[in-house]
């Protein structure tokens, strides 16, 4: 019986040995080691802003991702997509939990990089690796903190005057070249339906960057806002005071159209775009508005940009420009697959792919150098803006809330909104800004 | 069966994963929530214990707090003495109006609420907007120009823009409450009413209202808790702006933490802001039972 029993059991795991092995033998051919890790699949996160995956940015991000998934058949992209103020939200939760994604957008200016810097959680990078990528002076230096790069930017950004040629035309309006030309285009279209400038005051940031840029246009030392700003000397520095009254001057005469303070950035691109307002106060990030489809073509095909305008009577020149490198993208430093992470984050603006692409199909002003990748047949807008940024000759770097801490961002932007409403005097704003910037200097 | 469930073990074994439940879902947040308000935490740098640091700032320094605990105040009391006196009225009426048109009005009244406050923000937004909305369009259209005003971007005016628009989202549950409290008195008090020549405001004044007090101590507890930790309102049409015109305490603290990044304070605030409603709710509990005393 127990002989019996020996036998069945032997039997069984014979039986079952042999099954294993003929399954094994059907399903899997014999791989080299190579080609096992050739095939092994790995997984990476990646988190961005830019949640328009059809237009701008967005479209080329995704044609970037996708060479990086052609090319990389084992990498499985896992990705995610917010807007700007979810996308912080969500950044804030994966540092407290240290739960980073491989790969994400990271904005440049400080307020917003510091953190990151200081949580040790991007990957730092060798600065040599990127000599053949081209990078403008200063876009580099943006990502680097305490000697450690840590991201690679992604955009040049700087503040234009976008216009829709179409309208000033029909108007009598000639192309602004000053505040008062502003002022001027205002009084001429009042009572058309019509508005002459498009900005957007609720996401608070672009009244910022329209502040700076007109603190520039006082005088021709670019670097004045970011010395006042930094050692917290707004109140004593005439020419930010200067600027700033300018902006209420603009307020006073119309400029803007009178929800301005209320309309949030998709309104107010959307105004701009329909026609509803002849110009638009926004950064270079926005080219992408003469290549979107999803815009009347009438308005599309008239899509200008000039230099912000000057102000009559100040110092300030084309030359001097608002230039930042606001947009980029940083690896984590905890990345369970680091080598695959740095590829990723390199394809994601690899000059080959990213400035030939983003230039030919007009998505991207790049940060690198990009007269290599000039076809001939660049669009009017495109030669608006490459002459705008080859006129300049000295760059401001960050805007008003960009510096300092997330603390003194908030606070900077709400007294933004607070001044462009009439609350409070350039005296009070300066003062606050101060206030802020010395609490963040602490 | 007796025996097993007066075993102590097994008596254990049965509460204790619904005491873990309570304390890792109420009784560790809220630990951890009073423990980093006691910090100066900012996101993935060191945490420092500051004492109550956050609190003296609080309760010394921070305006903007103490504005929004106001603005909260002054959204209560505009839920109470004018959202549910016409919620109460609307609840009448369509108990009056009965047959079909009940049905039609009682859901035209109750769709603020089940629409998704996202798009009832954005159409507020849009009508309310100086450039293209249509409020200011009716107002020229009618020859009252004069009135048109930046009703969000204006800091006279935005406070009272958002306090009508919460008071207009929430009125259809404020109403249906109360419909189902006047629908719920007996038709024999109605009948007896009527024997008894009490129509009108009188019938209102000596029976439906009396009727309706339980209703009325629930609907307005509602109505302050939801005033003090309004949020998505505000956060979508005006998010506090412009300045702190229009802040509230829930979005403040929002603001606090996701941009600031200043997690201890704005637990600071969150502490100090639940004492604030359980202060409040139980005074109002004192209120009532001196009253039913």
């Amino acid at each position: 019986m127990k002989q019996t029993r020996k036998m069945a059991l032997f039997m069984a795991s014979m039986l079952t040995t042999m099954e294993l092995l003929a399954g094994c033998g059907a399903k899997a051919p014999v791989e080299t080691p190579a080609e096992a890790v050739e095939e092994e699949k790995i997984t990476l996160r990646f988190f961005s802003a830019l949640p328009d995956r059809t237009t701008g940015l967005g479209l080329l991000e995704e044609k970037m991702l996708n060479i990086y998934r052609e090319e990389h058949p084992n990498v499985i992209l896992e990705t995610e997509y917010l807007q700007d103020e979810p996308y912080k939200v969500k950044m804030q939760t994966y540092m407290q939990s240290g739960n980073m994604p491989d790969v994400w957008q990271q904005f440049g200016y400080g307020a917003l990089l510091e953190p990151v810097a200081k949580g040790n959680f991007a990957m730092e990078l060798n600065p040599a690796d990127y000599d053949d990528y081209g990078f403008v002076p200063g876009a580099l230096e943006t990502y680097t903190v305490d000697g450690k790069l840590i991201g690679l930017p992604r955009n040049a950004d700087y503040e234009v005057l976008y216009y829709n040629k179409k309208t000033l035309d029909d108007y009598g309006i000639p192309v602004p070249k000053t505040t008062d030309d502003l002022i001027e285009a205002a009084k001429k279209l009042e009572g058309t339906g019509i508005y002459a400038v498009s900005l957007t005051g609720k996401d608070k940031w672009p009244i910022g960057d329209v502040l700076s840029s007109l603190v520039l246009r006082t005088t021709t030392d670019a670097s004045v806002l970011k010395r006042a700003v930094t050692t917290a000397s707004l109140s004593s520095t005439p020419e930010v005071s200067q600027g700033f009254d300018e902006f209420i001057r603009l307020v006073d005469n119309g400029v803007f159209q009178p929800s301005f303070a209320s309309d949030d950035y998709g309104t107010a691109k959307n105004l701009f775009v329909q026609g509803k307002t002849a110009m638009y106060m926004m950064g270079s990030w926005e080219m992408g508005m003469g290549s979107d489809e999803n815009i009347p073509e009438e308005v599309r095909n008239n899509i200008r940009a000039v230099a912000f305008p000057l102000i009559n009577g100040k110092e300030g020149t084309d030359e001097q420009l608002a230039l930042w490198f606001g947009g980029g993208y940083a690896a984590s430093s905890s990345s369970k697959h680091p080598k695959e992470a740095q590829e990723l984050l390199e394809m994601l603006v690899k000059p080959e792919n990213y400035v030939k692409i983003g230039w030919e199909e007009q998505l991207v002003i790049p940060p690198m150098n990009y007269e290599q990748y000039m076809t001939g047949n660049e669009t009017p807008l495109q030669k608006d803006m490459t002459d705008i940024l080859n006129t300049a000759k000295d760059a401001s770097g960050d805007c008003l809330c960009d510096y300092h801490t997330p603390e003194y961002k908030n606070a900077s932007e709400v007294a933004c909104l607070e001044f462009a409403t009439k609350m409070i005097t350039t005296e009070e704003f300066c003062q606050r800004l101060d206030e802020a910037a010395k609490a963040a200097l602490k | 069966m007796n025996r097993i469930m007066s075993d102590k073990r097994m008596i254990a074994c049965l509460v204790v994963p619904g005491l873990l439940v309570i304390f890792a879902g109420i009784v560790f947040p809220i630990t951890m929530s009073v423990y980093l308000s006691l910090t100066d935490q900012q996101g993935g740098a060191a945490v420092e214990f500051i004492g109550l640091e956050n609190y003296v700032q609080i309760f010394k320094a921070d305006k903007t707090f103490w504005r929004s605990i106001f603005h909260s105040l002054l959204l209560a009391i505009g839920l109470i003495c004018v959202q549910h006196p016409a919620c109460i009225l609307f609840a009448i009426l369509l108990d009056k109006i009965g047959g079909r048109a009940e049905k039609v009005f009682r859901i035209l009244l109750f769709i603020p609420c089940i629409i998704s406050i996202m798009v009832t923000s954005k159409m507020w937004i849009n009508i309310l907007n100086p450039t293209f909305g249509m409020l200011n369009k009716i107002l020229q259209a009618v020859g009252l120009s004069a009135l048109c005003k930046n009703w969000l971007s204006d800091p006279n005016y935005v406070l009272w823009c958002i306090i009508f628009i919460v008071m207009w989202q929430g009125f259809g549950y404020g109403m249906l409450i109360y419909y189902a409290g006047v629908k719920g008195i007996s038709s024999d008090i109605n009948e007896a009413c009527a024997i008894d020549g009490a129509q009108g405001w009188k019938k209102f004044l000596y029976v439906t209202f009396p009727l309706l007090i339980p209703v009325i101590t629930v609907n307005v507890t509602l109505a302050i808790i939801s005033a003090l930790k309004e949020m998505e309102i505000i956060y979508l049409i005006t998010d506090g702006g412009p300045g702190t015109c229009s802040q509230f305490v829930a979005n403040y603290l929002y603001q606090i933490a996701f941009r600031n990044y200043q997690y201890g304070y704005a637990n600071a605030i969150s502490v100090v802001f639940v004492i604030i409603c359980l202060f409040v709710t139980i005074l109002y509990n004192m209120a009532l039972k001196a009253r039913d005393a």
